[in-house]
């Protein structure tokens, strides 16, 4: 067997325009951000969209989706450390440095959402382990540890020989984080559109799609920008498997409503988020099913677009617009539907208890999220620039 | 024995016998007009489970005081609106439940459910949401970090969290901006022997309307009464043993 | 490289004249010394003046968790009881006695948050001027 070629890695020199006009960018993105937060933290969230019925809005599905996203994101690494497959090697730093920059981002959001954002140390030294989001909490704040320590294991030479255990344990990682935080939804007894087990296989197929989706479109971008080869055969795999995630997605949507439809007490809320829920009807079929799901899958698997890089820079685009409407439905049309306090009654008297809860997202809220997209991104930019995460080629390598 | 020392003793008697049935009956009489409902514990005791407070609402008699029981929470704990019903908070709000098959409509009162399994404490991430031993189930305000987990998981929607800032707050009933509330029983009415304010207000109007007290005591009029008549949960499906009790919400 | 060592010398020696010179600048009266306005007449702390400087919120953080989580209120170091005693009339609001000028006074000097009055009012449950120095539970 032939020695494996030594994998280059390296940073990128010099202080280009495109680099600068990227990180300018993303860096005002980052400072909408802070001002949606501060406005939001000094008046109270009574500008934003969110009220006593719909709860958590858009900074939490952005940050969920970022969250999940970065989970997903380190699959690379964990199929090169973890399953041994060498043509994913040279992808694994930017897996872990992507994993821990999409994280930061969407922590980022949910902290300074927060009604008191100046508690965060209460949060994080103050624990009650009954509670997901207590374990989530302490799983993120472990996640950015433990990837850390991966990356310096696939870093340093000498460390080389660990960069297997420890991606394999931050690999279960991944899943206990991933499956905590479908959890959070998962476990609600209260409503309807969660109180589900089937939340958490849900949240660990759609983290490897978003993470994949993420990665590849980092990876051309990045290629692309620094002016290193990027080869066919890598973004072949990398498509393939997104279209594969997405399909499992997919199956595990069908799953929850199929079930949920076969439920006597459960047909109000389907019938409400699949057929007369408006906003949420169409971003469900339209944007997670139709833009989200079908149309990628198709572009990657249909012969004709099967071997198109644009094809699958398209597909990957789209997995992203359709996994924020996704979680947009899960989030926010979980909680329109109203709850029932005796069934079979009807409610009235109060707009906390009748009809649909409106929403509609306000600037901040949106500016706070789109902040903590342009964070992720930014950090991946610094990191990409000053770190040796890169690699020189990705070429393909002739088959001997 | 002479006349005089047979009177002195007669009178002597007389006082003991009437100081020993005073004493004999002191007790009894105490029974029949029965303690306060939530008595004051001795100052520095801390609150037990051997008390659990209960609420019990005839939903029948209900109507004529749904008013006075919102307006009574308010003016007690200080929680005003801003005129934006999405975002202002409702300790205590009156729910018309219609029933589509035979048009029966009720009020009733919906406030925090002070459940023996409460969600909310579950999902807590600090533990700020927590269970008093006594039953009352409130908000740690100074460890909340306002993240509304508590109000995802709560099945009655009676958490609310306070999108403004606070001026002009009671004294005995704090509250601030980006932390969540809830209905607090009056705890700190409770805590002085005495009753929730909408219990009050309410019999004041009708008598009978809203019944509080300790559950865990057989002889108390709550306890009595969830015996004797069939007084339903909202959702007792979900097995949360809330200790509010509802008579007359199916008919 | 001669150079370098020169810079780093110039920049000592800047850094050593600003620490040496606000030495000098601490006569000068610029940063004013708190002045907590007094509380009700008559009545005397629950603790010495210098402990309670020193360790108010230790007192506080105990006692707020014996009240939220057991219920046992009226107690020495109560919030309450810190308001019903230092409570000051204000003009800005109206005359009305308020405890916000008093904490205030040292908690700017110090530069530290006061996190307590997001939530707890401000003012006494009377608004007599005369309070009891010890809260009788």
């Amino acid at each position: 067997m032939t020695a494996a070629a030594r994998i280059e890695f390296r940073e990128h020199p010099g202080w280009g325009r495109g680099f600068l006009t990227l990180a300018g960018a993303l860096g005002l993105l980052v400072l909408g951000g802070l001002g949606g937060a501060h406005v939001m933290e000094s008046e109270g969230h009574w500008v934003t969209g969110m009220s006593n019925r719909i709860v958590w809005g858009t900074p939490h599905v952005f940050a969920v989706f970022l969250i999940v996203a970065a989970s997903g994101a380190l699959n690379v690494a964990s199929i090169s450390s973890v399953f041994g497959r060498e043509l994913y090697k040279p992808l694994a730093r930017l897996s872990g440095v992507l994993a821990v920059s999409l994280l930061a981002g969407g922590l980022a959001v949910l902290v300074l959402d927060l009604g008191r954002p100046d508690r965060l140390i209460v949060a994080m030294t103050v624990y009650n382990f009954k509670s997901i989001f207590a374990w989530n909490i302490f799983l993120y704040t472990g996640f950015f540890a433990v990837v850390i320590v991966y990356l310096w294991m696939m870093m340093e030479k000498r460390m080389n020989r660990f960069s297997k255990p420890v991606g394999t344990f931050a690999f279960l990682w991944r899943l206990v984080l991933t499956t905590g935080t479908g959890s959070i939804f998962g476990f609600l007894v209260a409503r309807q559109a969660y109180d589900t087990a089937v939340m958490a296989p849900m949240f660990i197929a759609m983290s490897l799609a978003f993470g994949h989706a993420i990665f590849l479109l980092v990876v051309m971008a990045a290629s692309a920008g620094t002016g290193r080869p990027l080869g066919d055969e890598v973004v072949r795999r990398l498509k393939n498997l997104l279209g594969i995630f997405l399909a499992a997605t997919l199956y595990f949507v069908a799953v929850q409503h199929l079930t949920n439809l076969y439920i006597a007490e459960r047909q109000g809320v389907e019938r409400f988020l699949l057929a007369e829920g408006g906003i949420y009807t169409w971003l469900f079929w339209v944007g997670h099913v139709g833009i989200g799901c079908l149309v990628p899958i198709a572009l990657v698997f249909a012969p004709a677009t099967a071997s198109s890089r644009g094809a699958a820079g398209l597909a990957a685009v789209l997995a992203v617009v359709g996994g924020i409407a996704q979680i947009y439905v899960i989030i926010i049309g979980g909680q329109a539907y109203p709850l029932v306090l005796v069934p079979g009654m009807e409610a009235a008297g109060s707009v906390l208890d009748a009809g649909i809860a409106p929403y509609v997202p306000s600037v901040y809220e949106i500016a706070l999220g789109l902040g903590g997209v342009g964070l992720a991104l930014l950090l991946a930019t610094i990191a990409i620039k000053v770190l040796p995460v890169l690699p020189e080629s990705l070429a393909d390598v002739p088959a001997k | 024995m002479t006349g005089a020392a047979t009177m002195e003793l007669t009178r002597r008697a007389l006082l003991q016998g009437a100081a020993a049935t005073v004493v004999a009956l002191a007790p009894g009489v105490t029974l029949l007009l029965g303690p306060a409902p939530s008595e004051a514990r001795a100052p520095g005791t801390p609150v037990s489970a051997k008390t659990r407070w209960g609420l019990l609402v005839d939903v029948s008699r209900y109507a004529e005081v749904a008013d006075t029981v919102v307006e009574a929470c308010r003016t007690e704990n200080g929680w005003t609106g801003h005129g934006r019903p999405l975002t202002d908070p409702q300790w205590v709000r009156n729910v018309t439940l219609n029933d589509p098959r035979t048009g029966a409509v009720r009020t009733l009162p919906v406030m925090c459910q002070h459940c023996e399994h409460p969600p909310c404490v579950d999902v807590c991430p600090t533990g700020a949401s927590f269970r008093r031993a006594d039953g009352v189930v409130l908000v740690d305000k100074h460890i909340c970090i306002g993240c509304r987990y508590c109000m995802m998981a709560c099945p009655f929607g009676v958490r609310f969290f306070v999108h403004e800032n606070v001026t002009g707050q009671k004294p005995h009933a704090p509250r601030g901006k980006g932390t969540v509330e809830s209905c607090t029983l009056c705890v700190h009415r409770l805590d002085a022997g005495r009753r929730p304010a909408c219990v009050e207000a309410a019999e004041r109007k009708s008598p009978g309307a809203m019944i509080f007290g300790d559950l865990n005591d057989p002889n108390s009029e709550i306890a009595r009464a969830v015996g004797r008549h069939v007084a339903l949960r909202l959702r007792a499906d979900l097995g949360l043993d809330q200790g509010v009790f509802y008579k007359g919400l199916n008919g | 490289m001669a150079g370098y060592r020169a810079l780093v010398r110039l920049l000592m020696a800047a850094v050593l004249a600003a620490v040496v010179g606000t030495a000098f600048a601490a006569d000068a009266p610029r940063t004013p010394v708190p002045k907590p306005p007094k509380a009700a007449k008559g009545t005397e702390c629950v603790e010495p003046v210098a402990d309670m400087r020193r360790n108010h919120m230790v007192y506080l953080d105990h006692e707020r968790d014996e009240t939220v989580h057991k219920g046992i209120r009226g107690r020495k170091h109560s919030l309450k009881g810190c308001v019903e005693c230092h409570a000051v009339p204000a003009a800005a609001v109206g005359g009305a006695r308020t405890v916000g000028p008093f904490c205030a006074e040292c908690h700017r000097y110090a530069a530290v948050t006061i996190d307590c009055f997001g939530c707890h009012a401000t003012t006494p449950e009377t608004q007599a001027a005369s309070a009891p120095a010890r809260k009788s539970p």
